[in-house]
């Protein structure tokens, strides 16, 4: 039986089909040049929630040991595999995972608590060889899924980072935007508050709700101050405020090529001629469409890219610490959340890596239980 | 016989004798020396038991209580998915309390929860960590913030006095149960505007497995008649 009583499937990997399955992924990432590399199933948990911030503790499973300190349950594989490969100082490497990851599920998810994924990792110092990548990335993933029936979809983070990059605003508001991309209502909320049209007209930020040179006097008048925010620090974000609410608002136009763009999708093949068609077209937006139409070049050699779904912000909402190429991969059946999922991460590995070096990463991971439905689905 | 949970002490107990003392139900003690257990004068089927009101809703749960009175900030602080194991019967008017925000009174700049993640950001850039949260709520905490977007926080467990976490150093921010805003003004502290997390009160909660059993048993709808219809 697959399924237990609550529908959940049951993640024992003793079905002679998956097992076969297991190796023959196993060859190919092999021939590939990969590596097995293991990482541990419990991490310390301040290590992760200072990068995942407090998000990590709502899907993760956090254990509790005196001695040890808190401890989580690996909920994936790549930012331990990022953390052993900086460890070690190295630089290029491509490595093949395999075992299980464990996220708390709301209860409706259909993705199993504890689930069995295989995976891979590639690194890189050198910026030039991303496409190529990408290309490899997309390539590995499509020839171990081309024997079922799947569909893919991709994306591109950085058409839409590189859009914001281009805007005619300060650096701050630019920062702001592009942090809170992953957050649909708060991007939507930020984009309002800088525009110099706004719609709603009750943002919730004292960005232009306050009075900020009464503050100013009022923060004169303040004798006690405690904690670790200092009255320089709310000085410096009033002037900050002043300054921000009156230069470099967004223009309507500016405004409307963003939400052009985040609507965006066709086939892969169509897309870089298409985007380029949506005007307000800058430098550094450019040079992201470049490089993503030749992606595309290298992939239409070998995969046929009219059948390849593109949306500017496919798995913004899902697919974490992502920040260019990503992809995933559905049965067509579409019963299941995607089968693989995959994507380029080069800002958290700088984030994480030594001053002075710098890494760029690409990885993809396959939820092997999904895999096991289907195995067995197409043999009912 | 019915168990039934009630806070052992602190003014939610008093609160609960009152409640019951309107309704004509007196509570005398089981035994001389059994202070944790009780009964309704003249009511046999009735078991009381005392214990600390965050451990009713845990109890309530697991079915070692099969009905009892706490606040809802414990029932939703300790229980993720209570709808699902747990049915509110009745909420009082009684045990009224806040769960909000605290901050310094000298933030003016911070008034509204955005306001918030844009000072924890500005944080992590100058002191290279997170805003610190202490809370005793720690999960209500995480979900409310996350959901209205605020990031880059940590929260601090804090069983208690939570409202000095701040002057202590332990904290930057907190998140209290505040029924008047008196400590908060005592602590030099102020709430913001969309920074209520959770009106609570007690309220009357039975373990839904029980209730669907039961509810039909003459015991129980006495019970339930004394407490809920009259009022």
């Amino acid at each position: 039986m697959l399924k237990s009583k609550k529908g959940i499937i049951k993640p024992t990997l003793d079905s002679d089909n998956l097992g076969l399955e297991i190796r023959r992924i196993q060859t190919i990432f092999t021939k590939a040049g990969l590596k097995e590399i293991s990482v541990p199933s419990l991490l310390n948990s301040s290590d992760l929630v200072d990068f995942y911030g407090e998000d990590l503790k709502l899907r993760a499973y956090t254990t509790s040991d005196p001695v040890r300190g808190e401890q989580i349950l690996r909920p994936d594989f790549t930012v331990p595999i990022l953390l052993k490969h900086l460890r070690d100082n190295s630089l290029q490497a491509k490595y093949f995972y395999r075992g299980n990851v464990w996220r708390r599920q709301n209860f409706k998810s259909k993705i199993p608590n504890e689930q069995y994924q295989m995976g891979f990792e590639l690194f890189d110092s050198k910026k030039a060889k991303s496409i190529s990548s990408d290309v490899e990335a997309y390539l590995l993933i499509n020839r171990i899924l081309s024997k079922y029936k799947v569909n893919s979809v991709t994306g591109d983070v950085q058409v839409l980072t590189s859009a914001i990059d281009d805007l005619d605003i300060s650096d701050y508001k630019k920062t702001s935007l592009k942090r809170h991309l992953w957050r649909p209502k708060r991007f939507m909320r930020l984009l309002d508050l800088y525009s110099k049209q706004k719609i709603s007209g009750n943002n919730n930020h004292s960005f232009k709700s306050a009075n900020l040179s009464l503050w100013k006097e009022k923060l004169l008048g303040i004798e006690s101050f405690y904690g670790a925010r200092t009255k320089t620090d709310i000085k410096e974000r009033i002037e900050i405020l002043e300054q921000e609410l009156s230069q470099n608002l967004i223009a309507r136009s500016e405004k409307n090529f963003l939400l052009k763009l985040m609507r965006f999708q066709s086939s892969l093949k169509e897309a870089p001629k298409s985007i380029l068609s949506l005007s307000m077209v800058g430098g550094t937006f450019r040079k992201a469409i470049e490089n993503f139409e030749r992606r595309v070049e290298l992939l239409s050699e070998h995969v046929d890219t009219k059948i390849v779904k593109f949306q500017v912000i496919y798995g913004l909402t899902t697919l974490e610490y992502y920040d260019g190429f990503v992809f995933g991969f559905q049965f067509d059946h579409g019963k299941y959340p995607p089968i693989a999922q995959g994507g380029r991460y080069d800002s958290l590995c700088s984030r994480l890596s030594k001053k002075g070096k710098s890494i760029c990463a690409i990885g993809s991971m396959l939820r092997m239980d999904f895999l096991r439905k289907t195995l067995n689905y197409d043999k009912d | 016989m019915i168990r039934f949970g009630l806070p052992s002490k602190g003014r939610l107990k008093k609160q609960v004798e009152n409640f019951f003392s309107e309704r004509g139900l007196e509570l005398v003690n089981a035994g001389m020396t059994r202070e944790y257990l009780a009964e309704f004068k003249g009511e046999k089927k009735v078991q009381i038991i005392l214990l600390a009101s965050s451990d009713i809703p845990l109890e309530i749960k697991k079915g070692n209580l099969d009905i009892g009175i706490t606040g809802r900030d414990l029932i939703f602080e300790k229980i993720l998915d209570w709808r699902k194991c747990i049915l509110e019967l009745k909420q009082l008017d009684f045990g009224e309390a806040n769960l909000i925000i605290g901050v310094p009174q000298f933030w003016i700049d911070v008034n509204y929860l955005d306001d918030l993640d844009e000072v924890a950001f500005f944080f992590r850039k100058k002191y290279s960590r997170c805003l610190r949260i202490a809370t005793k709520y720690q999960n209500i905490t995480r979900e409310f913030l996350i959901d209205n977007q605020v990031t880059n926080f940590e929260i601090i467990e804090s069983q208690g006095a939570t409202e000095g976490a701040i002057v202590n150093g332990i904290a930057d921010v907190i998140v209290d149960i505040s029924s008047t805003g008196e400590t908060l003004k005592q602590n030099k502290l102020k709430t913001i505007e969309d920074g209520t997390l959770l009106k609570s009160f007690a309220s009357i909660f039975v373990n839904k497995k029980y209730y669907k059993k039961h509810k039909n048993d003459v015991e129980l709808k006495r019970l339930l008649d004394q407490l809920v219809l009259v009022s």
